[in-house]
């Protein structure tokens, strides 16, 4: 099999649930979409290494989250990230319900970074050490995000809750 | 508690993507472009060494915005990174978080923290190129205005600073004595970027990151194993190892007022020397009755490694409530 076909196994998998992840941390389908793309090109370009990895997902999710974040700081979205989350949200997500809707503000209100921990940890189950390594922060700062956020989130995140 | 953020994830996860063409066609376009930038830069560098500006980003702002203070008249440096005078505390006004001063072939360079907690204030945020550079060598300096902080350097391949799999190797910078602090070589020669993260005694930290060749081989740390079991669930890592293929672990934490908990098999994806495991099917925001202890049997491509750990009696600092874990037989380390 050549590169190219290899690559869009990966994405055929993994892209989906990476552009929906990065629309939750990020606050926009559209820039999501489009970083998701961008991983995929750093995947393309590092297959020959990537490729031998157990976790070439991980690898695609761990680049593609550095990337949302880099670009968010870039153009100091991060700041206004808030209104325009809240903005986009009714019209990018199909049909919310009225307690996702409420979450999904929550959620906007917060930091960039917090997110990112949350949903790392909490959706994709990664180790705050984990967390720690792909966000290249010392383990305590991503306690403290996770802390800051949970605490943010409780009332929200304990509606439906099955723990 | 995971429930209602999966539940939004999964309503923002489309039904389809964009055609792969359209990232292969992307993956062209950003080749292009680099050739094109290559060249511009080469350009932007003469014309910046000829001005005498450096410019690089070390707060977040946009990358063409000169933040550096070069100062000559701060410190002398040898080629090596010594200095030829002990340079005196550092030009700093006390308002926000504390820089770091990269000692360069020219004097300092100022180097503002990405992330802080510092003076009531905490921000946090990632590294971004360009970075300061320091001279090539064996030893990088940097002065600092408090003389009783602790660092640690972590070493990055500037290659692989987009690998979701690069090894990373942290080491302690050495006090030098006044406001001056030395990051040692680490693993092979190459060119790092250097993360210096700093703690206040009174609490506070700050980091900061330079970017560095160095010209011999440097340290090669111990591998290190940490476990914990409350608050967010079982994690144990494992990190600074030989390069496996293989791992797993099985976990068993002996509690002194209920029933042990036995956790694994669990399988994890070693990458470049470093390995996490979780579970949560524990899940416990009450911190146990101490003594817990931890026996830990990691697999690591078909040898089996026993490690024990006691909390809180080895509990490590600043990282609470993880503990360090010691092994028999020893884990293999990474010697480059």
């Amino acid at each position: 099999m050549d590169v190219e076909h290899e690559v869009s196994e990966v994405y055929a998998r993994a892209g989906r649930p990476l552009i929906g992840l990065l629309t939750v941390m990020g606050g926009s389908s559209a820039d999501a979409e489009e970083v998701a793309q961008d991983a995929v090109v750093r995947l393309l370009e590092n297959w020959s290494k990537v490729r031998h990895y157990e976790d070439v997902e991980g690898w695609l999710r761990t680049v593609a989250v550095r990337l949302l974040i880099s670009r968010q700081r870039c153009h100091s979205v991060a700041r206004l990230g808030l209104p325009r989350l809240a903005a986009r949200t009714v019209t990018e997500t199909p049909a919310p319900d009225p307690d996702g809707l409420d979450l999904r503000e929550a959620l906007a209100a917060l930091p960039l970074e917090q997110r990112a921990v949350l949903l790392l940890h909490h959706v994709h189950d990664l180790p705050v050490s984990e967390v720690a390594a792909m966000l290249r922060v010392a383990e305590g700062t991503v306690k403290s995000r996770l802390s800051r956020a949970r605490a943010a989130l409780a009332p929200r995140l304990n509606e439906g809750s099955t723990r | 508690m995971n429930d209602p953020l999966k539940r939004l994830v999964d309503e923002a996860t489309p039904s389809t993507t964009a055609p792969f063409d359209g990232v292969v066609a992307r993956a062209r376009t950003r080749r292009r472009r680099r050739r094109i930038g290559t060249t511009v830069a080469g350009i932007a560098a003469v014309a910046a060494v000829s001005t005498g500006v450096v410019w690089m980003t070390d707060d977040g702002a946009a990358p063409t915005t000169p933040s550096v203070a070069v100062d000559p008249t701060t410190a002398t440096s040898s080629p090596t990174g010594t200095p030829t005078t002990p340079p005196g505390p550092p030009d700093w006004n006390g308002k926000g978080a504390p820089p770091i001063f990269v000692h360069t072939d020219d004097g300092q360079t100022r180097v503002k923290p990405w992330t802080y907690c510092y003076g009531g204030t905490c921000a946090d945020g990632m590294p971004m190129a360009p970075f300061a550079t320091a001279p090539d060598g064996t030893v990088a300096q940097f002065s600092f205005p408090f003389t009783d902080w602790e660092f640690e350097a972590t070493f990055t391949r500037m290659s692989e600073a987009d690998d979701g799999c690069a090894r990373v190797l942290s080491v302690p910078v050495e006090h030098q004595g006044g406001h001056v602090y030395a990051v040692p070589a680490a693993g092979d020669p190459g060119t790092y970027r250097v993360d210096v993260f700093g703690r206040a005694p009174q609490g506070g930290d700050v980091m900061a990151s330079f970017e560095w060749t160095t010209t011999e081989a440097g340290i090669f740390p111990e591998p290190f194993a940490q476990v914990s079991a409350h608050y967010t669930g079982l994690e144990l890592g494992v990190r600074d190892l030989a390069d496996v293929a293989k791992a797993t672990a099985e976990v068993t934490v002996t509690y002194p007022d209920r029933a042990p908990e036995h956790f694994g098999p669990i399988k994890g994806s070693p990458c470049a020397g470093a390995v996490w495991f979780t579970s949560r099917e524990q899940y416990d925001d009450v911190e146990p009755t101490p003594p817990v202890d931890f026996r830990v049997v990691l697999t690591l491509d078909g040898v089996e490694y026993v490690g024990t750990a006691r909390w809180p009696r080895d509990e490590i600092k600043d990282n609470e409530p993880s503990a360090v874990l010691t092994f028999e037989p020893e884990l293999p380390a990474w010697t480059g």
